[in-house]
């Protein structure tokens, strides 16, 4: 087997053998159950509230990927350098950039196991509302995009970074400031700076497309400038994973 | 004397005023545009998700025809005690028209499309304007009502807020119960 | 060619020199102790030799190969034990190595993973965590992955730190029989003498980033282990001494003092012994290396 395929294998096995990956599959549940469960209370959400309500939840299944991106990705160099079981893998012959692609595959997956469980959620919650279908499959891609940009960020990070508290705090200060512009109000993001930050902020981008999708029912062509925001980030991320990976030190 | 001139003064202003007025009213008939509109609410009941049409029609009365009239819909809420405008964005694609041209005696006919986002009382108007009139003219005001749709149905809803993360604590549970069950039927620990 | 040649070696860390010019030679098949306080550079000149960081200045060759252009390619045909095992806590000692036993390439069947498993006294059956092992069970676990790609040249940096006596000598001889049956080369740093004195044959000690001695184990004795025998009768000690390989240097009372040479120091006690002499105490001279190492070495800790 491809020693890039194993590694993506152990990634995975460690997630369930190690706890992690079910532990953190556990809360994100729960987080959408209560929220799906509090929407319960109000079984005549007009049309429209139906819509806000999908894209809320579909809102809450990006910001957790974001999370878990980050936490995996911070994890993947420091934590192991922590732990002290990087340099075993150090006297391996795989470059640095390979050792990357794995652990990068591996958030992948969280992410993947993640959407496919939030699934059931959404068709609960947008059944009989509107757009579920182009629901789900913006929120695949948009997500996607996210997690790679992020968990590039934070597996770059992890990689010139000595530990894995160090690196947590700085992911997960880049993802409050990339998510804390999306909080202000419309009318402060509808400004020209506020239109600058969120035309060049990718979890903007993401959440714009989402309710650009399901509440407005907006399709392809209206989506393709913050599609291509997202794809410029994880591409640029992508280059600086390779390249702070290119000489890993234990 | 004066009485003469009382009368003559009298007789002055009346005639002018039948003049003035005549006028109007000739400006009125000499331009001769007169429209009516109207607007019909579907057959039916109608509830949340459903996409009727209601049908407009606008007719020239006039002997002549008239031009760039605009056309558009109004909608407001009923809900007793909490009568409000409502917003047309999300409730229909086409809120307003223009129409070059209407014949003399021709009636433009036209289906208005509507989304029903939410349920409730609601009442509906057409309303033309004639950029040479200084009144637009109003249809009657269509009342209909929304029946309510569940959106969310607690028995597909409960079910997999409950059910999803008790089946991964199951899941996780049986593994590691299981893995735990294997260690202890190995042997004691080696020598080292 | 050596199989480690390092010439002017220099490394620095954020502008603070480690390595200020370290030379050294490894031949085919020695088993090679690397001496140093905390501090002098052991583990930093391990890394580089194992292509994991750059040097500043200074060549490096491991099987003739520069370790900085040809890491990967090197690290096919060598391995090393780090001073932490680095053992992934959840996995199996069985799934471990076939971990490792993939990203080296190695296309071994489940036979060959437990048959490696035996050979350094582990059991492949046992399905126990890593992290439930004792730290000698780890240590052969990390020899074990460490030996999974049959290297030519083995880096390993303090092996039995933490073992018992018993957990010592086992990885010992497991060590001298790797080097014996595969003409294994061996690089060992270690602030265990006793280490040295049974397992090397030859040393560098390593202060303050030079070396500041490279030879022989024991100068003295042409680098051959001494070792000091306890007799229960000291007329029983054969005359002339006539046993090859086994030089008798000096002999106090009921004690003998011997050099060996060629072969292991079970071996000739073993020899000894079948010859008559009543040995009832053995152990290895390393006041003189001890000695070395301090008159080598300027403060800091062993």
């Amino acid at each position: 087997m491809n020693p890039g395929l194993i590694l993506v294998k152990r990634e995975l096995q460690e997630d369930f053998k190690a706890s992690r990956g079910a532990v953190f599959l556990v809360i994100a549940t729960l987080v959408l159950s209560a929220f799906a469960v509090l929407l319960v209370s109000n079984t005549e959400l007009s049309l429209l509230d139906n819509a806000q309500a999908v894209y809320m939840m579909a809102g809450i299944i990006i910001a957790l990927a974001a999370l878990v991106a980050v936490i995996r990705g911070s994890d993947g160099f420091a934590g192991e350098r922590d732990r002290q079981t990087l340099e075993p893998l150090l006297l391996a012959p795989i470059n640095g950039p390979g050792l990357a692609a794995a652990k990068l595959c591996g958030i992948l997956f969280s992410w993947l196991t993640l959407f496919i469980l939030a699934i059931p959620y959404l068709w609960a919650v947008g059944n009989t509302g509107q757009n579920l279908l182009a629901a789900i499959t913006y929120l695949f891609l948009a997500g996607t995009l996210i997690v790679v940009g992020f968990g590039g960020a934070a597996l770059a990070l992890s990689a010139r970074l000595k530990t894995f508290k160090g690196v947590l705090s700085l992911g997960l200060t880049m993802l409050l400031l990339l998510g804390s512009p999306v909080l202000l109000g419309p009318s402060l993001r509808q400004s020209a700076v506020g239109r600058v930050l969120d035309l060049a902020n990718p979890f903007a981008a993401a959440l714009n497309t989402l309710d650009s999708v399901i509440i407005d029912s907006q399709g392809l062509a209206w989506q393709l400038l913050r599609l291509a925001v997202m794809v410029s980030y994880a591409v640029v991320i992508l280059w600086w994973l390779y390249a702070a990976t290119r000489r890993l030190e234990p | 004397m004066k009485v003469l001139r009382l009368i003559g003064l009298t007789l002055i202003i009346v005639l002018a005023s039948a003049w003035l007025t005549s006028g109007a009213m000739a400006a009125s008939a000499a331009d001769g545009a007169v429209l009516r509109v109207s607007l019909q609410a579907p057959a039916g009941a109608l509830k949340m998700g459903d996409t009727p049409d209601f049908l407009g029609a606008v007719t020239n009365l006039g002997p002549q025809p008239v031009q760039g009239l605009v056309v558009y819909l109004s909608l407001v809420s009923l809900a007793p005690g909490n009568e409000h405008p409502v917003d047309l964005e999300d409730w229909s694609a086409q809120k307003a028209v223009r129409l070059d041209r209407l014949n003399p005696g021709a009636t433009d006919f036209r289906n208005w499309g509507m989304r029903l986002i939410a349920a409730g009382k609601y009442g509906v108007a057409l309303t033309v304007v004639d950029p040479r009139e200084p009144r637009p003219i109003v249809s009657d005001l269509v009342p209909f009502e929304i029946q309510p749709k569940a959106t969310l149905v607690a028995g597909r809803v409960l079910p997999v807020a409950i059910g999803e993360p008790l089946l991964i604590v199951l899941l996780w549970g049986g593994m590691v119960f299981y893995n735990s069950r294997c260690y202890h039927k190995q042997k004691p620990e080696g020598l080292g | 060619m050596s199989a480690i040649e390092i010439q002017e070696l220099k490394k620095s860390f954020e502008g603070h020199p480690v390595l200020h010019g370290v030379s050294l030679a490894v031949s085919h098949g020695d088993i090679y102790g690397f001496l140093g306080p905390n501090g002098s550079g052991k583990t930093t000149t391990l890394r580089i030799l194992l292509g994991i960081i750059p040097p500043d200045a200074g060549k490096v060759a491991v099987l003739g190969l520069d370790p900085a252009a040809s890491g990967p390619q090197l690290r096919r045909r060598v391995n090393a034990l780090p001073e932490s095992h680095g053992l992934y806590g959840w996995m199996s000692a069985l799934s471990y190595l076939v971990f490792f036993g993939g990203l080296y390439g190695m296309e071994l069947s489940g036979g060959d993973y437990r048959a490696r498993l035996r050979q350094v006294g582990l059991d492949p059956d046992d399905s126990r965590p890593i992290r439930t092992f004792s730290r000698g069970m780890k240590q052969r676990l990390g020899i074990s992955r460490a030996m999974i790609n049959d290297p030519e040249v083995l880096f390993l940096d303090e092996p039995t730190n933490g073992l018992d006596p018993r957990g010592r000598r086992e990885i010992h001889d497991l060590l001298l029989q790797l080097n014996r049956v595969r003409n294994l080369t061996i690089m060992i740093s270690t602030h265990i003498l006793d280490d040295v004195e049974r397992l090397c044959n030859r040393i560098a000690i390593l202060d303050h980033g030079l070396v500041r001695y490279e030879g022989p184990v024991h100068p003295e004795a042409g680098g051959h282990p001494r070792y000091r025998f306890h007799l229960e009768n000291e007329g029983m000690i054969p005359s002339p001494w006539d046993f090859p390989g086994i030089s008798l240097l000096d002999r106090q009372d009921s004690w003998i003092t011997c050099a060996i040479e060629g072969r292991s120091p079970a071996e000739a006690i073993n020899t000894l012994i079948t010859a008559g002499l009543p040995i009832v105490e053995a152990a290895a001279v390393t006041d003189n290396l001890e000695a070395l190492y301090l008159d080598h070495t300027t403060g800091g800790a062993l």
